[in-house]
Protein backbone atom coordinates (compact mmCIF):
# COMPACT_ATOMS: atom_id res chain seq x y z
CA UNK A 1 0.00 0.00 0.00
CA UNK A 2 1.60 3.00 -1.47
CA UNK A 3 0.20 6.72 -0.87
CA UNK A 4 1.32 10.46 -1.57
CA UNK A 5 5.12 8.72 -2.01
CA UNK A 6 7.78 11.40 -2.99
CA UNK A 7 11.18 10.68 -3.71
CA UNK A 8 14.42 12.75 -4.94
CA UNK A 9 18.09 12.10 -5.87
CA UNK A 10 19.25 15.01 -4.10
CA UNK A 11 17.25 18.44 -5.15
CA UNK A 12 16.42 16.69 -8.24
CA UNK A 13 12.26 15.20 -7.88
CA UNK A 14 11.96 12.01 -9.27
CA UNK A 15 8.25 10.85 -7.92
CA UNK A 16 5.71 13.12 -7.66
CA UNK A 17 2.47 11.78 -5.11
CA UNK A 18 2.48 7.85 -6.45
CA UNK A 19 -0.09 5.96 -4.87
CA UNK A 20 -1.06 2.41 -5.47
CA UNK A 21 -1.23 -0.81 -3.43
CA UNK A 22 -0.61 -4.50 -4.19
CA UNK A 23 -2.58 -7.49 -3.06
CA UNK A 24 -1.06 -11.06 -1.74
CA UNK A 25 -0.85 -13.05 -5.06
CA UNK A 26 -1.38 -10.33 -7.16
CA UNK A 27 1.24 -9.11 -9.41
CA UNK A 28 1.32 -4.73 -10.25
CA UNK A 29 3.39 -3.83 -13.87
CA UNK A 30 4.98 -0.88 -13.39
CA UNK A 31 5.45 0.91 -17.17
CA UNK A 32 6.82 4.00 -18.58
CA UNK A 33 9.57 5.41 -20.49
CA UNK A 34 13.26 5.45 -19.32
CA UNK A 35 13.93 7.79 -16.48
CA UNK A 36 10.43 7.98 -15.51
CA UNK A 37 11.17 6.85 -12.17
CA UNK A 38 10.43 3.29 -12.51
CA UNK A 39 13.70 1.74 -10.71
CA UNK A 40 13.68 4.68 -7.99
CA UNK A 41 10.25 3.81 -6.80
CA UNK A 42 11.52 0.28 -6.55
CA UNK A 43 14.94 1.77 -4.43
CA UNK A 44 12.56 3.71 -2.54
CA UNK A 45 10.13 0.93 -1.82
CA UNK A 46 13.48 -1.21 -0.50
CA UNK A 47 14.52 1.21 1.80
CA UNK A 48 17.67 1.74 -0.29
CA UNK A 49 16.86 5.93 -0.67
CA UNK A 50 14.67 7.69 1.08
CA UNK A 51 11.18 9.08 0.37
CA UNK A 52 8.51 11.58 1.54
CA UNK A 53 4.91 10.16 2.07
CA UNK A 54 3.61 7.20 3.61
CA UNK A 55 4.29 3.44 2.96
CA UNK A 56 2.50 0.71 4.64
CA UNK A 57 3.63 -3.08 4.45
CA UNK A 58 1.09 -5.60 6.01
CA UNK A 59 0.02 -2.96 7.99
CA UNK A 60 3.38 -1.42 9.11
CA UNK A 61 4.73 1.66 8.04
CA UNK A 62 7.91 0.96 6.30
CA UNK A 63 9.24 4.67 6.02
CA UNK A 64 12.96 5.06 7.66
CA UNK A 65 13.09 1.19 7.74
CA UNK A 66 16.90 0.05 6.78
CA UNK A 67 16.94 -2.06 3.67
CA UNK A 68 18.40 -4.98 5.57
CA UNK A 69 15.28 -4.90 7.95
CA UNK A 70 12.65 -4.90 5.36
CA UNK A 71 14.45 -7.50 3.92
CA UNK A 72 14.13 -9.71 6.80
CA UNK A 73 10.05 -8.13 6.80
CA UNK A 74 10.11 -10.01 3.58
CA UNK A 75 9.91 -7.29 0.65
CA UNK A 76 12.75 -9.14 -1.49
CA UNK A 77 14.50 -6.36 -4.10
CA UNK A 78 16.04 -8.54 -7.55
CA UNK A 79 17.53 -5.45 -8.79
CA UNK A 80 18.14 -4.06 -12.16
CA UNK A 81 21.23 -6.18 -13.63
CA UNK A 82 20.37 -8.80 -11.19
CA UNK A 83 22.69 -7.82 -7.61
CA UNK A 84 23.87 -11.82 -7.76
CA UNK A 85 27.67 -12.45 -5.80
CA UNK A 86 29.59 -12.85 -8.65
CA UNK A 87 32.51 -13.97 -6.70
CA UNK A 88 30.20 -16.52 -5.01
CA UNK A 89 29.02 -19.59 -6.13
CA UNK A 90 25.77 -20.41 -7.25
CA UNK A 91 25.11 -22.87 -4.02
CA UNK A 92 26.25 -19.49 -1.87
CA UNK A 93 24.24 -17.26 -3.72
CA UNK A 94 20.99 -19.55 -2.75
CA UNK A 95 22.09 -19.60 0.87
CA UNK A 96 22.38 -15.77 1.12
CA UNK A 97 18.77 -15.74 0.07
CA UNK A 98 17.86 -18.29 3.00
CA UNK A 99 19.79 -15.89 5.19
CA UNK A 100 16.48 -13.72 5.98
CA UNK A 101 13.89 -17.00 6.02
CA UNK A 102 12.86 -18.11 8.97
CA UNK A 103 12.59 -21.41 7.86
CA UNK A 104 14.49 -24.44 9.86
CA UNK A 105 17.59 -25.95 7.92
CA UNK A 106 15.76 -29.17 6.56
CA UNK A 107 12.96 -26.67 4.73
CA UNK A 108 15.71 -24.25 3.23
CA UNK A 109 17.09 -27.02 1.45
CA UNK A 110 13.76 -28.00 0.40
CA UNK A 111 13.31 -24.10 -1.06
CA UNK A 112 16.59 -24.64 -2.48
CA UNK A 113 15.67 -27.79 -4.24
CA UNK A 114 12.63 -26.46 -4.97
CA UNK A 115 14.52 -23.61 -7.30
CA UNK A 116 17.06 -26.30 -8.73
CA UNK A 117 13.51 -27.77 -9.74
CA UNK A 118 11.84 -24.47 -11.51
CA UNK A 119 15.64 -23.95 -13.30
CA UNK A 120 17.26 -27.19 -13.85
CA UNK A 121 20.80 -25.41 -15.00
CA UNK A 122 21.36 -24.05 -11.63
CA UNK A 123 21.55 -27.50 -9.95
CA UNK A 124 23.98 -28.30 -12.90
CA UNK A 125 26.18 -25.48 -12.24
CA UNK A 126 25.88 -25.12 -8.62
CA UNK A 127 29.43 -24.95 -7.99
CA UNK A 128 30.26 -22.34 -10.34
CA UNK A 129 31.09 -19.05 -9.77
CA UNK A 130 27.56 -16.83 -10.42
CA UNK A 131 29.83 -14.58 -11.98
CA UNK A 132 30.48 -17.11 -14.88
CA UNK A 133 26.97 -17.70 -15.60
CA UNK A 134 24.80 -16.30 -18.36
CA UNK A 135 22.89 -13.53 -18.36
CA UNK A 136 19.49 -15.99 -18.27
CA UNK A 137 21.01 -18.12 -15.69
CA UNK A 138 21.97 -14.97 -13.67
CA UNK A 139 18.73 -13.89 -13.33
CA UNK A 140 16.84 -17.29 -12.58
CA UNK A 141 19.42 -17.10 -10.02
CA UNK A 142 18.83 -13.77 -8.85
CA UNK A 143 14.96 -15.43 -8.74
CA UNK A 144 15.87 -18.05 -6.89
CA UNK A 145 17.85 -16.08 -4.05
CA UNK A 146 14.77 -13.91 -3.96
CA UNK A 147 12.59 -17.56 -3.55
CA UNK A 148 14.69 -19.14 -0.63
CA UNK A 149 14.30 -16.15 1.34
CA UNK A 150 10.26 -17.32 1.53
CA UNK A 151 8.95 -14.18 0.15
CA UNK A 152 5.67 -11.54 0.81
CA UNK A 153 6.44 -9.21 -2.18
CA UNK A 154 8.65 -9.18 -4.79
CA UNK A 155 10.24 -6.18 -6.91
CA UNK A 156 11.41 -6.90 -9.83
CA UNK A 157 13.19 -4.52 -11.91
CA UNK A 158 13.06 -5.12 -15.89
CA UNK A 159 13.95 -9.36 -15.55
CA UNK A 160 14.07 -9.13 -19.08
CA UNK A 161 16.93 -6.89 -19.30
CA UNK A 162 19.30 -8.06 -22.01
CA UNK A 163 17.88 -11.40 -22.92
CA UNK A 164 16.63 -13.07 -25.55
CA UNK A 165 13.21 -13.39 -26.13
CA UNK A 166 12.93 -17.49 -25.63
CA UNK A 167 14.61 -17.23 -21.50
CA UNK A 168 11.89 -13.88 -21.05
CA UNK A 169 9.45 -16.17 -21.78
CA UNK A 170 10.72 -19.10 -19.74
CA UNK A 171 11.77 -17.24 -16.72
CA UNK A 172 8.42 -14.98 -16.85
CA UNK A 173 6.32 -18.51 -17.16
CA UNK A 174 8.05 -19.56 -13.94
CA UNK A 175 7.14 -16.34 -11.89
CA UNK A 176 3.42 -16.48 -12.81
CA UNK A 177 3.34 -19.83 -11.16
CA UNK A 178 5.55 -18.91 -8.65
CA UNK A 179 3.02 -16.21 -7.70
CA UNK A 180 -0.30 -18.53 -7.64
CA UNK A 181 1.78 -20.97 -5.54
CA UNK A 182 3.33 -18.74 -3.00
CA UNK A 183 1.18 -15.96 -2.41
CA UNK A 184 3.63 -13.85 -3.50
CA UNK A 185 2.60 -10.17 -3.87
CA UNK A 186 4.82 -8.83 -7.12
CA UNK A 187 5.81 -5.50 -8.36
CA UNK A 188 7.01 -5.68 -12.01
CA UNK A 189 8.87 -2.96 -13.15
CA UNK A 190 9.30 -3.80 -17.35
CA UNK A 191 10.25 -1.79 -20.58
CA UNK A 192 8.30 -4.29 -22.39
CA UNK A 193 5.02 -3.53 -21.71
CA UNK A 194 2.72 -6.46 -23.86
CA UNK A 195 4.48 -8.47 -22.24
CA UNK A 196 4.33 -7.30 -18.50
CA UNK A 197 0.76 -6.46 -19.32
CA UNK A 198 -0.26 -10.23 -20.49
CA UNK A 199 1.26 -11.32 -17.21
CA UNK A 200 0.30 -8.39 -14.24
CA UNK A 201 -2.95 -7.96 -12.69
CA UNK A 202 -2.56 -4.36 -12.88
CA UNK A 203 -0.76 -1.90 -13.94
CA UNK A 204 0.51 1.95 -13.81
CA UNK A 205 2.19 3.68 -16.33
CA UNK A 206 4.42 6.46 -14.85
CA UNK A 207 5.53 9.31 -17.29
CA UNK A 208 7.70 12.07 -15.81
CA UNK A 209 7.67 10.45 -12.04
CA UNK A 210 3.86 10.98 -11.58
CA UNK A 211 1.35 8.35 -12.74
CA UNK A 212 -0.84 8.88 -15.45
CA UNK A 213 -2.64 5.76 -16.40
CA UNK A 214 -3.79 3.01 -13.60
CA UNK A 215 -5.97 0.40 -14.02
CA UNK A 216 -6.49 -3.31 -14.30
CA UNK A 217 -3.49 -4.82 -17.07
CA UNK A 218 -6.85 -6.07 -19.28
CA UNK A 219 -8.24 -2.83 -19.97
CA UNK A 220 -5.05 -0.83 -20.52
CA UNK A 221 -4.48 -3.48 -22.72
CA UNK A 222 -7.14 -2.59 -24.95
CA UNK A 223 -6.95 0.41 -24.84
CA UNK A 224 -5.82 1.79 -28.07
CA UNK A 225 -4.91 5.73 -27.33
CA UNK A 226 -2.98 4.62 -23.79
CA UNK A 227 -0.81 2.09 -26.47
CA UNK A 228 0.22 5.32 -28.66
CA UNK A 229 0.23 7.74 -25.92
CA UNK A 230 2.96 5.83 -23.50
CA UNK A 231 4.12 2.91 -25.24
CA UNK A 232 4.29 3.82 -28.93
CA UNK A 233 4.54 0.99 -31.76
CA UNK A 234 8.75 -0.84 -31.06
CA UNK A 235 7.69 -2.00 -27.41
CA UNK A 236 4.57 -3.85 -29.42
CA UNK B 1 72.10 -30.68 10.27
CA UNK B 2 71.67 -29.70 13.49
CA UNK B 3 71.53 -26.70 13.32
CA UNK B 4 69.38 -26.49 10.11
CA UNK B 5 66.50 -28.27 11.90
CA UNK B 6 67.15 -25.56 14.61
CA UNK B 7 66.95 -23.24 12.38
CA UNK B 8 64.21 -24.81 10.83
CA UNK B 9 61.95 -24.97 13.72
CA UNK B 10 62.76 -21.62 15.01
CA UNK B 11 61.49 -20.18 11.32
CA UNK B 12 58.05 -22.02 12.25
CA UNK B 13 57.41 -20.86 15.27
CA UNK B 14 58.19 -17.40 14.39
CA UNK B 15 56.06 -18.22 11.23
CA UNK B 16 53.42 -19.11 13.01
CA UNK B 17 53.24 -15.52 14.65
CA UNK B 18 52.98 -13.78 11.34
CA UNK B 19 50.79 -16.63 10.12
CA UNK B 20 48.10 -15.73 13.06
CA UNK B 21 48.83 -11.99 12.51
CA UNK B 22 48.17 -12.43 9.03
CA UNK B 23 44.65 -13.85 10.09
CA UNK B 24 44.08 -10.96 12.05
CA UNK B 25 44.65 -8.85 8.56
CA UNK B 26 42.52 -11.69 6.65
CA UNK B 27 39.90 -10.56 8.86
CA UNK B 28 39.77 -7.19 8.49
CA UNK B 29 39.65 -7.87 4.52
CA UNK B 30 37.43 -10.67 4.69
CA UNK B 31 34.89 -8.18 6.64
CA UNK B 32 35.54 -4.60 4.78
CA UNK B 33 38.27 -5.14 2.07
CA UNK B 34 40.43 -2.85 3.93
CA UNK B 35 43.87 -3.47 5.26
CA UNK B 36 44.31 -2.23 8.80
CA UNK B 37 48.11 -0.85 9.53
CA UNK B 38 47.06 -0.39 12.91
CA UNK B 39 46.47 -4.08 13.95
CA UNK B 40 49.66 -4.84 15.16
CA UNK B 41 49.31 -1.38 17.64
CA UNK B 42 45.79 -2.47 18.36
CA UNK B 43 47.39 -6.03 19.92
CA UNK B 44 50.24 -4.15 21.74
CA UNK B 45 48.01 -2.02 23.62
CA UNK B 46 45.46 -5.08 24.52
CA UNK B 47 49.00 -6.69 25.29
CA UNK B 48 50.02 -4.37 27.89
CA UNK B 49 47.04 -4.26 29.49
CA UNK B 50 46.59 -7.94 30.24
CA UNK B 51 50.21 -8.35 31.28
CA UNK B 52 49.11 -5.32 33.61
CA UNK B 53 46.36 -7.35 35.03
CA UNK B 54 48.72 -10.66 35.03
CA UNK B 55 51.06 -8.09 37.73
CA UNK B 56 47.48 -7.10 39.37
CA UNK B 57 47.81 -10.88 40.34
CA UNK B 58 45.26 -12.36 37.90
CA UNK B 59 45.27 -15.60 36.60
CA UNK B 60 46.60 -16.02 32.71
CA UNK B 61 43.82 -16.99 31.30
CA UNK B 62 41.40 -14.40 32.98
CA UNK B 63 44.09 -11.53 32.11
CA UNK B 64 44.19 -12.89 28.30
CA UNK B 65 40.09 -13.36 28.30
CA UNK B 66 39.36 -9.81 29.76
CA UNK B 67 42.40 -8.09 26.61
CA UNK B 68 40.26 -10.26 24.16
CA UNK B 69 37.15 -8.48 25.11
CA UNK B 70 38.66 -5.26 25.02
CA UNK B 71 40.21 -6.10 22.10
CA UNK B 72 37.44 -6.59 20.42
CA UNK B 73 35.31 -3.68 21.32
CA UNK B 74 38.65 -1.60 20.94
CA UNK B 75 38.74 -3.03 17.02
CA UNK B 76 34.09 -2.98 16.76
CA UNK B 77 34.25 0.76 17.74
CA UNK B 78 37.31 1.80 15.67
CA UNK B 79 35.49 0.53 12.71
CA UNK B 80 31.97 2.19 13.51
CA UNK B 81 33.58 5.54 14.41
CA UNK B 82 36.87 5.86 12.81
CA UNK B 83 36.22 3.79 9.69
CA UNK B 84 33.35 4.20 9.07
CA UNK B 85 33.37 7.64 7.68
CA UNK B 86 36.07 6.54 5.15
CA UNK B 87 34.05 3.76 4.25
CA UNK B 88 32.91 4.98 0.74
CA UNK B 89 35.79 6.98 0.34
CA UNK B 90 39.48 6.10 -2.28
CA UNK B 91 40.90 2.99 -0.79
CA UNK B 92 44.04 5.17 -0.24
CA UNK B 93 42.71 7.45 2.42
CA UNK B 94 41.62 4.64 4.27
CA UNK B 95 45.22 3.35 4.17
CA UNK B 96 45.94 6.66 5.64
CA UNK B 97 43.57 6.98 8.43
CA UNK B 98 45.13 3.12 9.45
CA UNK B 99 48.50 4.71 9.32
CA UNK B 100 47.31 7.27 11.42
CA UNK B 101 45.67 4.84 13.96
CA UNK B 102 48.97 2.95 14.15
CA UNK B 103 51.01 6.09 15.17
CA UNK B 104 48.38 7.41 17.81
CA UNK B 105 48.18 3.48 19.21
CA UNK B 106 51.91 3.38 19.16
CA UNK B 107 52.40 6.44 20.85
CA UNK B 108 49.58 5.96 23.28
CA UNK B 109 50.60 2.29 24.10
CA UNK B 110 54.43 4.19 25.22
CA UNK B 111 52.60 6.77 26.95
CA UNK B 112 50.71 4.94 29.26
CA UNK B 113 52.72 2.01 29.92
CA UNK B 114 56.59 3.26 29.15
CA UNK B 115 58.83 2.55 26.66
CA UNK B 116 60.92 -0.08 28.63
CA UNK B 117 61.62 -3.05 27.40
CA UNK B 118 59.38 -5.92 29.81
CA UNK B 119 60.50 -9.44 30.04
CA UNK B 120 56.94 -11.19 30.41
CA UNK B 121 56.69 -15.04 31.50
CA UNK B 122 54.93 -17.80 28.81
CA UNK B 123 51.91 -19.27 29.77
CA UNK B 124 52.55 -22.77 28.73
CA UNK B 125 54.23 -25.43 30.76
CA UNK B 126 58.03 -26.32 31.30
CA UNK B 127 56.96 -29.73 30.24
CA UNK B 128 55.95 -29.07 26.66
CA UNK B 129 58.74 -28.43 25.94
CA UNK B 130 61.27 -30.66 23.34
CA UNK B 131 64.41 -30.82 21.34
CA UNK B 132 63.67 -28.54 18.74
CA UNK B 133 60.69 -26.44 20.64
CA UNK B 134 60.63 -24.63 23.62
CA UNK B 135 57.43 -25.15 25.97
CA UNK B 136 56.30 -21.62 24.51
CA UNK B 137 57.26 -22.39 21.14
CA UNK B 138 54.99 -25.62 21.01
CA UNK B 139 52.14 -23.67 23.08
CA UNK B 140 52.26 -20.54 20.19
CA UNK B 141 52.10 -23.60 17.58
CA UNK B 142 48.91 -25.06 18.94
CA UNK B 143 47.52 -21.93 19.87
CA UNK B 144 48.24 -20.53 16.12
CA UNK B 145 46.99 -24.08 14.80
CA UNK B 146 43.60 -23.86 16.46
CA UNK B 147 42.64 -20.23 15.61
CA UNK B 148 43.23 -21.12 11.95
CA UNK B 149 40.86 -23.98 12.38
CA UNK B 150 38.38 -22.09 13.86
CA UNK B 151 38.42 -19.49 11.13
CA UNK B 152 38.07 -21.76 8.66
CA UNK B 153 35.42 -23.87 10.19
CA UNK B 154 33.15 -20.21 10.22
CA UNK B 155 34.31 -19.41 6.97
CA UNK B 156 33.72 -22.23 5.45
CA UNK B 157 30.75 -23.51 7.01
CA UNK B 158 28.42 -21.13 8.77
CA UNK B 159 26.14 -18.83 7.74
CA UNK B 160 27.95 -16.00 9.69
CA UNK B 161 31.26 -16.38 7.68
CA UNK B 162 29.54 -16.27 4.23
CA UNK B 163 27.50 -13.21 5.58
CA UNK B 164 30.41 -11.19 6.66
CA UNK B 165 32.09 -12.23 2.94
CA UNK B 166 29.03 -11.37 1.44
CA UNK B 167 29.34 -7.45 3.11
CA UNK B 168 32.92 -7.31 2.08
CA UNK B 169 32.00 -8.37 -1.58
CA UNK B 170 29.28 -6.41 -2.63
CA UNK B 171 27.22 -4.60 0.23
CA UNK B 172 24.16 -3.38 -1.52
CA UNK B 173 23.55 -6.66 -2.68
CA UNK B 174 24.08 -8.10 1.10
CA UNK B 175 21.45 -5.61 2.15
CA UNK B 176 19.07 -7.04 0.03
CA UNK B 177 19.41 -10.25 1.43
CA UNK B 178 18.99 -8.97 4.99
CA UNK B 179 22.53 -8.75 5.73
CA UNK B 180 23.14 -5.57 8.45
CA UNK B 181 26.33 -4.72 6.44
CA UNK B 182 27.67 -2.08 9.03
CA UNK B 183 27.24 -4.45 11.61
CA UNK B 184 29.04 -7.13 9.58
CA UNK B 185 32.36 -4.70 9.39
CA UNK B 186 32.51 -4.00 12.71
CA UNK B 187 32.30 -7.56 14.28
CA UNK B 188 35.35 -8.17 11.37
CA UNK B 189 36.97 -5.54 13.15
CA UNK B 190 36.13 -7.21 16.59
CA UNK B 191 37.27 -10.28 15.91
CA UNK B 192 40.24 -9.39 13.79
CA UNK B 193 41.41 -7.38 17.54
CA UNK B 194 40.98 -10.62 19.61
CA UNK B 195 43.20 -12.54 16.97
CA UNK B 196 46.09 -9.91 17.13
CA UNK B 197 45.53 -9.54 20.81
CA UNK B 198 46.22 -13.37 20.92
CA UNK B 199 49.40 -13.20 18.87
CA UNK B 200 50.36 -10.24 20.48
CA UNK B 201 50.07 -12.39 24.26
CA UNK B 202 52.19 -15.22 22.43
CA UNK B 203 54.84 -12.75 20.94
CA UNK B 204 55.44 -11.11 24.14
CA UNK B 205 57.12 -13.86 25.89
CA UNK B 206 59.17 -14.47 23.02
CA UNK B 207 60.85 -11.60 22.72
CA UNK B 208 60.11 -8.36 24.89
CA UNK B 209 57.02 -6.32 25.94
CA UNK B 210 57.47 -3.00 24.43
CA UNK B 211 55.21 -0.26 22.27
CA UNK B 212 57.42 -1.55 19.29
CA UNK B 213 57.16 -4.98 19.77
CA UNK B 214 54.62 -5.88 16.77
CA UNK B 215 56.24 -3.89 14.57
CA UNK B 216 58.76 -6.63 12.83
CA UNK B 217 55.88 -9.03 13.13
CA UNK B 218 53.58 -6.62 10.88
CA UNK B 219 55.08 -6.07 7.56
CA UNK B 220 56.07 -10.55 7.93
CA UNK B 221 52.38 -10.56 8.56
CA UNK B 222 51.48 -8.58 5.75
CA UNK B 223 53.76 -10.76 3.88
CA UNK B 224 52.41 -13.64 4.97
CA UNK B 225 48.49 -12.89 3.99
CA UNK B 226 50.19 -11.87 0.26
CA UNK B 227 51.97 -14.69 -0.26
CA UNK B 228 49.41 -16.99 1.22
CA UNK B 229 46.52 -15.03 -0.43
CA UNK B 230 44.18 -12.46 1.51
CA UNK B 231 41.42 -13.47 1.70
CA UNK B 232 42.19 -17.06 2.61
CA UNK B 233 42.96 -18.24 6.66
CA UNK B 234 44.91 -21.29 5.69
CA UNK B 235 46.75 -19.16 2.73
CA UNK B 236 47.86 -17.08 5.54
CA UNK B 237 48.51 -19.55 8.02
CA UNK B 238 50.72 -21.34 5.27
CA UNK B 239 52.35 -18.32 4.11
CA UNK B 240 53.49 -17.08 7.45
CA UNK B 241 54.63 -20.33 7.98
CA UNK B 242 56.72 -19.88 4.36
CA UNK B 243 57.93 -16.43 5.28
CA UNK B 244 59.24 -17.74 8.62
CA UNK B 245 61.06 -20.19 7.07
CA UNK B 246 62.62 -18.52 4.56
CA UNK B 247 63.51 -15.50 6.13
CA UNK B 248 65.51 -18.04 9.19
CA UNK B 249 66.94 -19.92 6.77
CA UNK B 250 68.08 -17.23 4.52
CA UNK B 251 69.22 -14.99 7.03
CA UNK B 252 71.47 -17.72 8.72
CA UNK B 253 72.82 -18.93 5.53
CA UNK B 254 72.94 -16.38 2.58
CA UNK B 255 72.32 -12.73 3.99
CA UNK B 256 73.21 -13.04 7.43
CA UNK B 257 70.26 -11.52 10.06
CA UNK B 258 70.91 -7.95 9.32
CA UNK B 259 69.25 -8.72 6.42
CA UNK B 260 66.57 -11.00 7.02
CA UNK B 261 63.51 -8.32 6.65
CA UNK B 262 64.35 -7.82 3.09
CA UNK B 263 63.18 -11.40 2.31
CA UNK B 264 59.96 -10.85 3.50
CA UNK B 265 60.04 -7.35 1.35
CA UNK B 266 61.55 -9.26 -2.00
CA UNK B 267 58.54 -12.11 -0.66
CA UNK B 268 55.75 -10.01 -1.12
CA UNK B 269 57.39 -8.08 -4.45
CA UNK B 270 57.74 -11.95 -6.31
CA UNK B 271 54.18 -12.81 -5.29
CA UNK B 272 52.25 -9.74 -6.62
CA UNK B 273 54.63 -10.02 -10.16
CA UNK B 274 53.96 -13.43 -10.56
CA UNK B 275 50.90 -14.88 -8.27
CA UNK B 276 48.90 -11.37 -6.72
CA UNK B 277 46.19 -13.23 -5.81
CA UNK B 278 48.65 -15.21 -3.58
CA UNK B 279 49.13 -18.94 -3.11
CA UNK B 280 46.38 -20.16 -2.33
CA UNK B 281 44.31 -17.31 -3.35
CA UNK B 282 41.96 -18.08 -6.17
CA UNK B 283 41.53 -15.46 -8.80
CA UNK B 284 37.30 -13.72 -9.39
CA UNK B 285 35.74 -14.75 -13.18
CA UNK B 286 33.75 -12.35 -14.37
CA UNK B 287 31.57 -12.45 -17.50
CA UNK B 288 30.83 -9.04 -19.09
Amino acid sequence: MVSGLYASYGPIQVLRDINFAVGEGKMLCVLGANGAGKTTLLRALSGMIPFQGSVTFRGQPIKGVPTHRLARMGIVHVPELRGTFAELSVEENLRLGALCSTANQREKLEDRDRVFSYFPRLQERSRQQAGSLSGGEQQMLAIGRALVSRPKLMLMDEPSFGLAPQIVTEIYKILTVLKDDHQLGVILVEQHAALALELADDAVVIASGQIVVSGPSREIKADSRIQESYFGAENY
Amino acid sequence: MQDFLHQLASGIVSGSFYGGFALALVMVHRATGHLNFAQGEMATLTAFLAFTALQLGLPFWLAALIASVVAFFLGAITEALIMRPFATKAQIRLVIVTIGLFMLLNGSSGFIFGFSTQTVPSPFPDSWASDYLSAHDTGSLIVVGAMVVVLFVVFRFTEFGLAMKAAALNPTSSRLVGINVELMRAIGWGIAGIIGNIVGLLVAPAIFLEPNMLLGVLVYGFAAALVGGIDNPWGAAVGGIIVGVAENLVGAYVVGTELKLSVALSLIILVLLLRPQGIFGHRSVKRV
